[in-house]
């Protein structure tokens, strides 16, 4: 009788949130949760397990996700890695826990050197000795390591080392072919030019010399690529050329192109250098006299008349002064129009990070300490000026293409009885 | 032409001329502003709950909020002298409620940012069955800014929550896991639970 009443109760209580609402509901409750919160999330429940495990998601939340979570991961020259939250760098309340020391995939026990190289739709590229490349996503922990051993038997070096060694280099998606691709740009112990492509779909190297119609010169173009809207776009070294132009190597048509530099940038007495901002593409240059920081911004993609000019000028961080030659680099954009910039990076006893709004002024200024990280209570020093790497990426779910197929392998090695 | 205060005008003209429809912004030509000052205000139209019980409502209110009544009126299918609109997926309890929502919405939009965050959070002070209730309708009805209203409250339902707790809130008895894949949860993500 005791068992009837307690069933009448449950029916009577509330049903559960699968009972009432449909499935396409929760699975819109879920693309509007911030990505922190979905691998939890995939605990709750079998039915919310499977909805965010779905490749597809992952795309949707990516594209849907109006305030995309960047994190900036730094490497040391001790191939000590830890990654920064930027968004709550400078929230009051989150500012202690956006600093965590992560550890990276492929991590043997002898110490081999990791080095950050580019990101791409929340997955990092890095490089690790000898001769690999590994991308990783830090969310999800998957990772895939790749050896580029037949570029370092061409060349002439003994240790072909990126990213010094390399005339270009990028990392990139293709969305024809759902592949992730690094392009490398290098040239062979006859000095002759070569131009290759990982697939990490097919997990093999293609050769693209046919590509390249004229020769990219030794040291034209600075070698790290940005990835955008399908290409991966590199800038050339205007003080050393006097070229102010931009290299885009589209992935899905595999050819050159170029775009120019807002003509201002011609002026320049200091190095300018590509990044991305915001989305779109993005020049700076510190200008020691004066200490500005020149930031240029292309609106409209490919669309020369879009570039967009803002001024930081250090006068107006007085407050900082850590020495005169402190210079800022700008990372990424927060609050959907302030800009965040590393502050005097090479500062041997804080992180600094500041935030400044669309006219220059500072917003905020936050520093972490070393002592707040385990690993680094012995140094003496984040970094040295040389060695130390770091990028900027937007944190997602997305799964490499293969780790879909390796999946099914496992299953089918289950079934077997393996 | 009837008589008309300066609050009706404005109403009038701030619909006729600009009216947000479904979270976009539509410009109106301004013949409609003129034959909105003769024609009579406040025009009204019928909502039929599931009930089968009619709500009356300002017609302008409903078509600032709702895209599927908005285009239902402006292709024409709605005629306002016979045709009431049927709801059959709405009780009457949710849709008086969302009733309420759309009107004072309308009727306030020029409050400050604060009273009408207030009035939102006191709105959705409802159990998690009316809240369910309130999703369905929004969402059948294409409330765009009460979708965002309720999506945002349940986000934050789950934000920094632990598993149990969620699946207290959200009532999951059956999370559908094996007991090893449960166990194995438990014990790879300790901290989650």
């Amino acid at each position: 009788m005791e068992k009837k009443e307690q069933q009448q109760d449950e029916n009577y209580k509330s049903k559960s949130i699968h009972d009432i609402l449909p499935l396409e509901l929760i699975h819109i409750i879920l693309l509007r949760v911030p990505l922190k919160h979905l691998s939890r999330l995939k605990c709750v429940s079998k039915l919310w397990n499977t909805l965010i495990s779905d490749p597809h998601f992952a795309e949707s939340h990516l594209h849907l996700s109006t305030a995309p979570t960047h994190v900036c991961l730094f490497i040391n020259e001790y191939s000590q890695a830890f990654s920064v939250d930027i968004d709550a760098v400078f929230d009051g309340y989150k500012h202690a826990t956006a600093i965590k020391e992560v550890s990276l995939p492929f991590k043997m026990k002898r110490r081999y050197n990791f080095e950050v190289m580019c990101s791409c739709r929340g997955f990092v590229l890095l490089h690790r000795a000898p001769h690999f490349f590994v991308v990783w996503n830090p969310v999800t922990g998957s990772s895939k390591r790749v050896s580029y051993s037949h570029i370092v038997s061409r060349c002439n070096r003994k240790c072909f080392k990126f990213p010094g060694s390399a005339i270009l280099y990028g990392f990139g998606y293709d969305a024809s072919q759902d592949d992730y691709l690094v392009v490398v740009a290098s040239q062979d112990m006859h000095d002759q030019e070569h131009f290759d492509c990982l697939s990490f779909k097919t997990n093999s190297w293609i050769n693209l010399d046919s590509a390249l119609s004229k020769p990219l010169g030794r040291s034209n173009w600075e070698s790290r690529g940005f990835f955008l809207n399908g290409a991966i776009h590199w800038s050339s070294r205007t003080l050393r050329v006097r070229d102010y132009s931009i290299l885009i190597f589209d992935l899905k048509e595999r050819s050159f192109s170029t775009i120019s530099m807002p003509e201002q940038v011609m002026g320049y007495v200091d190095p300018t250098y590509l990044f991305l901002l915001g989305g779109c593409l993005a020049l700076y240059s510190y200008r020691t006299k004066g200490n500005k920081t020149n930031i240029w911004v292309m609106k409209e993609y490919k669309v020369h008349s879009s570039w967009t000019f803002y001024e930081i000028s250090r006068g107006q961080s007085e407050p900082l002064c850590i020495s005169n030659e402190s210079y800022i680099e700008p990372l990424c954009i927060s609050n959907e129009s302030d800009i965040v910039a590393l502050y005097d990076f090479c500062s041997r006893l804080f992180l600094n990070f500041t935030k400044y709004n669309t006219r220059g002024e500072l917003l905020q200024y936050k520093y972490f300490d070393y002592r707040h990280l385990e690993h680094f209570k012995d140094r003496y020093h984040w970094f040295s000026d040389y060695g130390t790497s770091y990028t900027v990426y937007t944190q997602s779910l997305l799964p490499l293409p293969s780790d879909i197929k390796d999946k099914d392998k496992d299953k089918k090695k289950k079934k077997n009885g393996m | 032409m009837t008589q008309l205060d300066r609050l009706s005008v404005y109403h009038w003209l701030n619909a006729w001329c600009i009216k947000p429809v479904g979270g976009a912004l539509v410009r109106q030509e301004p013949e409609y502003i003129l034959l909105a000052l003769m024609g009579s205000p406040l025009k009204k139209i019928m909502l039929c709950s599931s009930e089968k019980e009619i709500f009356s409502v300002e017609e302008q209110v409903m078509v600032q909020h709702s895209v599927i009544i908005n285009n239902m009126i402006e292709d024409g299918s709605y005629n306002h002298e016979e045709s009431k609109i049927p709801l059959d997926c709405v009780d009457s309890k949710t849709l008086k409620k969302v009733i309420d929502y759309c009107t004072h919405h309308t009727h306030h939009h020029n409050d400050n940012q604060e009273d009408l965050e207030a009035w939102d959070a006191q709105f959705l002070n409802v159990d998690s069955n009316g809240l369910y209730d309130l999703l369905m309708a929004a969402n059948y009805l294409e409330i765009r800014n009460l979708l965002d209203l309720i999506y945002g409250t349940i986000k934050n339902m789950i934000k920094g929550k632990k598993i149990d707790e969620i699946r207290r809130i959200f009532n999951i008895k059956d999370h559908g896991f094996t007991p090893e894949e449960e166990e194995q949860n438990r014990k790879e993500y300790p901290h989650f639970y």
